[in-house]
């Protein structure tokens, strides 16, 4: 495991779901419609109930931003057999596009929805933390395009002295599985939201 | 090769304000160009992002911007109609055939029937100074005038009833100011969907850092009641002013109103002031407490109104007179509706009543543009006067169509007596409202297909939107990337934003500014329009304009090109009314009285108490769900502002499309018993007309309500079945009682699935 982990910071609590994050990467990444190497899923679930004439909600409602983790124990990188995946010193988990067969290992390994398949080109590409920005000092797009300033980004130990969060809120796969590099602030409504049988409400919006 | 970040290499990156469609922001972009092409887009990248000074970050629309800029649909060539219209059959012609065209018509519709009867509608889909209608204004101006219009579709009721309580619009604290408040009522209010001002959101989450309790009131769980709100409470439609007397009367009825700021600075909260000649009339208290008409507006009779329960009513307006200083922050949602003018009353009475008004994290409520000075100047390119001095209130364009000759002072006319004529030249300049976004689409299009009514119709624009599929003359506008332009912070007024040229424009297309310039030359008024300035010279100019009245120390244009904008420098927020506040007989209002009109007199002398009551009540609407009409259209149906256009710009935005797909939104409760399934083809109708969208099933607006993005483009299949799900077909042209203004939010319909529909 590497020393220095590059990670996202999510703060749920503050994010409306307007997807800025996922069209500046779309933008910057030049990535064709139906490939989301950023997305953001909104969760919600619950119910209502008439009370005389009064209606009366019981919802969770809240969104995720959820890019690739980049993970300390990526499946991915375990599951593909060209070894196109791989880890960098910084954490950073990188896919080389000339080495990619095509075969979608990686989308059915990652629990996370991060590899992204391009029919067009027959291979799969995800996020790279926008190393090209890193590397000259920069952010990555996601984080400085956010209008809410709900994302942020360094390494993970110093990340969750400075920001706090957790690995993990429903319904994401448990923080063992993958051990990713996302901290998350949750929303408040998330902690109710397994009881009301809350799922994901707009997956077409975030995928092909 | 896709899904590689874009080679910077040989690009010039340029800061330049977000091309401004009238959303709420004003945001700054940075644009990387190589060969006349967008490679990408960021944003502002000023360091520091303090709360005095926040970065302008663009919203999703911003950043998709090149999708629209390279968009394969531009108009590239002036298009003559060759088949009936709205049929959009063209035939290219040249810019000289279609400037001569267009100025013999201009002459020849002015000698038969008068300059009355030219017309440039409303529109904001370009915004800056010599970009969109200004350019258009003008001309018609020097060429003898032609019939303005006042109000908006955007806040018609809000600008004309704020006033009636205030005697001004300028009644908003500084947004710096919402960090001291203890309590904000977001209500009808969704900043983070429209933008309500760059940074508003940001500025909620802010001050609720600081503790400040957020609660939102609206029927759907928007965007910003997920990610501003510490709660959510979901009110029927057009039912805000039954709520918001209910308020009044726990206030009242537990002795939580501001009794000495009511009897200092109030006007006919009860008997023991009104106003002279009104004496005997009834008071706002008489109405709360039922005086006169056996009905105390408690909480539990707004329930039944407002599907609010009771006790949330009565425990709502405990925290909101207790914990002062709050805000009572009203959206426009709530306002474009039967009787929009009600709810902006009630809820400026509510912020008086409480003594919530000129102080510090308080705010008096209604339109709210900013203390000191109202906000943004605006366009500052000048129109110049109207000879004609006609007016019409922006949303009865359609009825000087049709009875221009006949409309009179009760239909809104000003500055003249009577029009002389019916409109008979329309020149739609960056607007989409003849078609789209007017309310009951196929009655506008029967209008518009009757060449008898107006007989010619020119639309400029960038793309053929469903208004420019109707035209006689078809004219290639520029975007906004392609001229100059200069803007200023829209309501707020905070900052301003240089537009400069980027890109040269495709094809044959134009500027608005070209297009005016050669079309006046054609009249003999090419010195008289253009005054020997270019676009850039005008931007020049508009920077003096506001050098003069605000900003001594704005820079040049050459200087702002490199930042792209100007910060407004640092200050005290302000606090509007303070003054008032602290002294009424010294500072008094600019209303009749002198005070915070509740009850006010000019609209009593109106003698309209049914429509337009002289004190704020809650009437119930001509669509309903406690009408009739629920019998065969028992749902509600809002048309809100979301973040997949600018109204109807950017609707044809792939990646936007992408990312907020039109779709009804629907409650499971009102889908279930109609079988309707998320993702199914959901057909809307009423005796107006009949869309088909897909559904979005959720439980994030009420059962009762469903909701469709407004501004999707009309998209008529061969039986007049709207496939691109434009809630316009559903809309009412019928207008509010005081303001003229549009009513569209107030509308019943009933849904079904069907088996096919197109996807869009």
């Amino acid at each position: 495991m590497p020393e220095f982990q590059y990670a996202f910071h999510f703060d749920s609590s503050a994010c409306s779901g307007c997807k800025t994050c996922q069209l500046a990467c779309k933008d910057k990444n030049n990535l064709p419609m139906g490939s989301f190497w950023r997305r953001v899923y909104e969760v919600s679930g619950g119910g209502w109930r008439k009370d005389g004439e009064a209606w009366i909600p019981d919802i969770a409602a809240y969104n995720l931003s959820i890019s690739c983790q980049h993970c300390r124990e990526a499946p991915c990188i375990k599951g593909c057999p060209s070894g196109a995946l791989a880890k960098r010193a910084d954490g950073i988990v990188t896919l080389d596009k000339a080495k990619c067969l095509g075969c979608r290992y990686c989308e059915w390994t990652c629990p996370y929805g991060a590899p992204q398949f391009d029919p067009e080109t027959g291979i799969v590409t995800k996020c790279d933390f926008c190393l090209d920005l890193i590397e000259i000092g920069e952010r990555p797009a996601c984080v400085t395009s956010c209008p809410m300033r709900a994302l942020d980004f360094g390494e993970l130990e110093e990340l969750k002295i400075r920001l706090g969060g957790v690995g993990r809120v429903f319904p994401l796969p448990p923080e063992s599985q993958t051990k990713p590099a996302l901290l998350i602030k949750p929303h408040p409504s998330s902690a109710r939201a397994e009881a009301l049988a809350a799922a994901t409400a707009n997956r077409e919006e975030v995928s092909r | 090769m896709t899904g590689s970040p874009s080679s910077l290499e040989g690009a010039r990156m340029v800061r330049a304000g977000c091309p401004a469609h009238n959303c709420g922001g004003r945001c700054l972009l940075r644009i990387w160009v190589r060969d006349n092409t967008i490679i990408r887009i960021d944003t502002d990248d000023r360091p520091g992002d303090s709360l005095s000074q926040p970065q302008l970050r663009a919203c999703i629309r911003g950043r998709a911007y090149r999708w629209r800029q390279h968009h394969k649909d531009r108009l590239l060539y002036p298009l003559k109609r060759t088949g009936p219209r709205g049929e959009a059959s063209f035939a290219r012609i040249s810019w000289n055939e279609a400037l001569d065209l267009f100025a013999a018509e201009l002459l020849r519709i002015r000698k038969t029937f008068g300059n009355n009867a030219l017309f440039v509608p409303y529109g904001t889909g370009s915004y800056n100074q010599t970009n969109g209608r200004w350019t258009a204004e003008r001309l018609l101006h020097l060429f003898g005038g032609c019939v303005d219009y006042y109000n908006s579709y955007s806040w018609a009721c809000i600008s004309a009833a704020t006033p009636t309580v205030y005697g001004t619009n300028i009644t908003g604290n500084d947004r710096r100011d919402w960090l001291n408040s203890k309590l904000i009522l977001m209500w009808s209010w969704n900043p983070a969907e429209m933008r309500d001002g760059t940074n508003s959101e940001y500025y909620i989450k802010k001050a609720r850092e600081r503790g400040t309790r957020v609660v939102c009131l609206d029927p759907r769980m928007t965007l910003s009641s997920v990610a501003l709100a510490d709660e959510w409470i979901p009110i029927r439609p057009g039912t805000d002013a039954a709520m918001m007397s209910a308020m009044a009367y726990v206030c009242l009825d537990e002795g939580l109103i501001d009794r000495e700021f009511i009897r200092t600075h109030c006007l006919g909260f009860d008997e023991t002031q009104m106003p002279p000649g009104c004496e005997g009339e009834e008071s706002y208290k008489d109405y709360i407490l039922g005086t006169r008409d056996g009905l105390p507006k408690t909480p539990a009779w707004a329930e039944k109104i407002t599907a609010v329960p009771r006790a949330t009513i009565a425990r709502l307006a405990r925290e909101y007179a207790t914990n002062k200083p709050a805000v009572l922050y009203q959206g426009y949602g709530m306002q474009r509706r039967a009787y929009g003018e009600q709810p902006v009353r009630a809820g400026c009475v509510l912020a008086a009543i409480t003594g919530n008004v000129g102080i510090p994290g308080g705010w008096a409520g209604g339109i709210a543009l900013q203390a000191p000075h109202g906000g943004p100047l605006w366009t500052v390119f000048p129109t110049g006067r109207n000879p004609s001095r006609a007016k019409i209130p922006s949303f009865l364009w359609s009825e000087a169509v049709l009875r221009g000759k006949d409309m009179g002072w009760e239909d809104g006319l000003r500055g003249v007596e009577s029009l002389g004529t019916d409109i008979k030249l329309i020149w739609s300049v960056a607007s989409n409202i003849l078609i789209n976004q007017h309310a009951n689409v196929n009655r506008s299009a029967r209008i518009l297909r009757d060449e008898r009514l107006v007989e010619f119709l020119v639309v400029q624009d960038n793309f053929l939107t469903p208004t420019a599929r109707f035209a006689d003359l078809v004219l290639p506008a520029c975007t906004q990337f392609e001229t100059w332009g200069l803007q200023d912070g829209w309501k707020y007024g905070d900052d301003i934003l240089l537009a400069p040229q980027i890109l040269d424009p495709p094809g044959e297309a134009k500027s608005d500014y070209w297009i005016g310039s050669e079309l006046a030359r054609r009249l003999g008024l090419y010195e008289a329009y253009t005054e020997g300035r270019t676009e850039k010279d005008w931007v020049a100019w508009g920077l003096a304009r506001y050098r003069e009245k605000r900003y001594p120390d704005l820079p040049s244009v050459e200087e702002l090109e490199n930042a792209g904008m100007y910060a407004v420098p640092d200050r005290e927020p302000a606090v509007a009314f303070a003054k008032f506040r602290e002294d009424p007989q010294r500072n008094p209002l600019p209303t009749p009285s002198g005070r915070i009109e509740i009850f006010s007199k000019q609209l009593h002398n109106l003698g309209r108490p049914d429509e337009i009551p002289a004190v704020p009540k809650y009437i119930r609407e001509w669509e309903s769900p406690f009408g009739p009409e629920a019998g065969a259209y028992p749902l509600q149906a809002v048309g809100h502002h979301a973040l997949s256009r600018v109204h109807s710009t950017h609707d044809n935005n792939p990646a936007l499309a992408e990312g907020f797909p039109q779709r009804v939104f629907m409650n499971p409760i009102d889908a279930g018993p109609r079988r309707i399934r998320d993702g199914d083809p959901v057909k809307l109708w009423n005796e107006r007309g009949a869309i088909v969208v897909r559904c979005r099933i959720t439980e994030r607006i009420m059962p009762g309500v469903v909701a469709v993005p407004q501004g999707a483009w009309w998209k008529p299949d061969k039986d007049g079945v709207d496939q691109g799900g434009n809630i316009n077909v559903l809309t009412s042209e019928r207008w509010t009682p005081f303001a003229l203004g549009n009513a569209q939010h107030t509308i019943m319909v009933q849904a079904a699935k069907v088996k096919k529909a197109g996807r869009r």
